[in-house]
């Protein structure tokens, strides 16, 4: 096993909406090892993507805790961000949101740059040099990301990068072409193996976490229903969750098929459904599915929280809460 | 023989830019036949989109259109104003990639599923809610009748991109074009789409011609594809065949930057370098800067979409990728 970067202990992320409660995360744990991606998919609404800003210290934890390193992620206040976490970094979602229209894209990348710098030279001044320096990472950045260099001084849309030791992406690729997809997922893969950084990978498309991935965690509303080395959880999936993702992807084989439908939409977080959350959508769900909560036991080489396929009572029990 | 819906020949439109007009789709052909569902396909900036707008008469002002498009022999070129909105939503219909813009935000889910069935069809409004309930019922909208009095921001992504798809249905058209359906979309909701245009097809007769850049979603749909590049067309042809066997170096670059269901940890293959941008298209093969098997002739000379079997065009005379017999 590989060193820690990144850990998540039971967490849970509430947020209040009319006058409500709503539990988007639910008791996660999650490792991520140095060198190593974690891919993170599910569906939209499922609470991956407040997962990942729960994972850098964006949302405040109702429970348990994370850890970067060894310390401590507190969740930003209106006080400015320890030095240490620096090294913890967040790539957005939207990559036309994310990025200011009005600066250029080396700027952009050049800020980045010029505040890691900082944080890895700490004690020697300012460190991490002038706007020239940045510039000229910057544009070594870009070189590695697919963009010309020429680029840094035309005006966005790409990603920046500031030698962080664990990144948390959210769909970094899925709005993008497939070539495109393409050169990201191979630069991710590099990143995380000449940098030695741990990755999350957040992403709605289990065939783009698949390509880069080392492990996989699927989640369901709020809580990880199967995670395991990602050829293992693809090659033979063992939740029907998992089941009904893989089989939804259609392929470009000229066969013709049509995907498999997975009827339903992930039911509103306020109002979880009792016992396995999934149940009501779930094609092999049984009465004690509507009990039972579910929890992750080992079965087949990766865990999943499936009382019926683990054939383990120990997956499930009384509700806790 | 079928019976041809529509007919684009040699379609070209050129939009205003800084310096000058540039061609945002050239010399384009392809038919779309009743019943049938046809695929564009090509990255960002290849002119798949602005062929769609053309057949909608919803190009950005100031643009040059030449060739024609013609539905059920009647060119919408040159239609008026008046004769091209009689068409427009009761023959030819429009699904965009964006589900959250499609809908008008204050406006009930009803009042918009009824509107152009009204206009279009003239019947009562009583008769029109209850044909809207139908048509949510057929998109698989839970509890039809309490769905025609919300509005467009109480449904997730998914349930608004099935609302628009309702809308466009409403005057029962006979062409859909659906431009990236189910990009922004979850796989299992986007399966649940693709099931319900093909079914559409198979139960109502009607065509659709679906543009995206997802050759998974085409395999799973689409009978015919065309593949463009720089507002051209590369390949075109069955899409078991294009997709098993293909003839263009584009298309084969597209597939291999795909993750392949049964291909193990192999890095990708990306193509490497961007589609040109508008108004920067290369002269000679648009595609020659990027393509692997490039020539000197192909920096030079402009193929043209040739047949190289039954229903097949290509336009890349060298042809590296023909299986030597």
């Amino acid at each position: 096993m590989t060193e820690t970067v990144l850990q998540l202990s039971g967490i849970a992320v509430e947020y209040g909406r009319r006058g409500e409660r709503v539990r988007a995360v639910d008791g996660v744990d999650l490792i991520v090892g140095r060198g190593e991606i974690v891919g993170l998919v599910g569906e939209s609404g499922c609470g991956k993507s407040t997962l990942a800003r729960a994972a850098v210290g964006l949302e405040p934890l109702a429970a348990g805790s994370v850890t970067f390193e060894g310390r401590d992620v507190t969740p930003l206040g209106r006080r400015r961000r320890p030095g240490y976490l620096r090294g913890l970094q967040m790539v957005f979602q939207d990559p036309y949101e994310s990025l200011n229209p009005r600066r250029t894209v080396g700027d952009l990348i050049a800020d980045g740059v010029r505040l890691g710098d900082q944080g890895l030279d700490r004690g020697e001044g300012r460190g991490g040099g002038g706007r020239k320096d940045g510039l000229r990472r910057a544009s070594e950045l870009l070189e590695r990301v697919g963009l010309p260099a020429a680029a840094v001084g035309s005006y966005p849309t790409s990603r920046s990068a500031t030698r962080p030791s664990c990144l948390i992406a959210d769909e970094p690729i899925s709005a993008l072409d497939a070539s495109a997809q393409a050169q990201i997922a191979n630069l991710l893969g590099d990143l995380v193996d000449d940098g030695d950084l741990g990755l999350v990978l957040v992403s709605h498309d289990l065939s783009v976490v698949r390509q880069v991935a080392d492990r996989v965690a699927v989640m369901y509303l709020g809580r990880i229903v199967e995670i395991g080395a990602t050829e293992v959880v693809w090659a033979s999936p063992q939740h029907p969750y998992t089941e009904a993702l893989v089989a939804a992807i259609p392929h470009a084989d000229g066969a013709g098929v049509l995907p498999v439908d997975l009827p339903g939409d992930v039911p509103d977080p306020a109002h979880p459904p009792s016992g396995c959350r999934f149940h009501p959508r779930c094609p092999i769900a049984q009465d004690s599915c509507r009990d039972l909560d579910q929890r992750l036991v080992p079965v087949a080489g990766r865990e999943i929280a499936c009382h019926i396929r683990s054939g383990s009572v120990a997956a499930a029990g009384q509700p806790g809460h | 023989m079928t019976d041809v819906l529509l007919q684009v020949e040699r379609l070209t439109v050129a939009l205003p830019t800084r310096s000058g007009y540039a061609k945002a789709v050239d010399d384009l052909s392809f038919s779309v036949d009743a019943g049938e569902i046809v695929g564009i396909a090509g990255e960002s900036g290849s002119g798949k989109t602005i062929t769609a707008l053309s057949l909608f008469g919803l190009l950005p002002p100031g643009a040059r259109v030449s060739g024609s498009i013609k539905l059920d022999g009647i060119n919408l070129l040159t239609l008026s104003r008046k004769r091209l909105r009689e068409i427009r939503g009761r023959q030819i219909a429009m699904v965009s990639q964006d589900p959250a813009t499609a809908l008008h935000p204050i406006l009930p889910i009803g009042t918009q599923l009824t509107e152009h069935m009204r206009y279009h069809l003239g019947v009562s409004k009583s008769e029109a809610m209850s044909r809207a309930a139908g048509l949510l019922e057929t998109v698989r909208i839970p509890d039809p009748e309490q769905a025609l009095r919300s509005y467009a921001g109480q449904f997730s992504g998914g349930m608004r991109q099935r609302i628009a798809i309702a809308v466009a249905l409403a005057a029962e058209p006979r062409l859909l074009v659906a431009d990236e359906p189910t990009t922004a979309l979850d796989v299992t909701v986007q399966a649940g789409i693709l099931r319900l245009l093909d079914r559409l097809c198979r139960e109502r007769g009607m065509a659709v011609i679906v543009i995206t850049h997802d050759l998974g979603v085409m395999s799973a749909t689409a009978r015919r594809l065309s593949v463009m590049y720089a507002g051209r067309l590369a390949e075109a042809g069955p899409t078991s065949q294009l997709l098993a066997t293909p003839r263009h170096p584009y298309t084969r670059g597209l597939l291999d930057a795909l993750p392949h269901p049964e291909a193990g940890n192999a890095p990708l293959v990306p193509i490497g370098g961007s589609p040109p941008s508008l108004g920067r298209v290369p002269d000679g093969c648009p595609f020659h800067p990027r393509c692997k098997y490039a020539q000197p002739s192909c920096a030079t000379d402009r193929p043209e979409a040739e047949p190289i079997a039954a229903d097949h065009l290509l336009a890349c005379p060298p042809d590296p990728l023909r299986v030597a017999s």
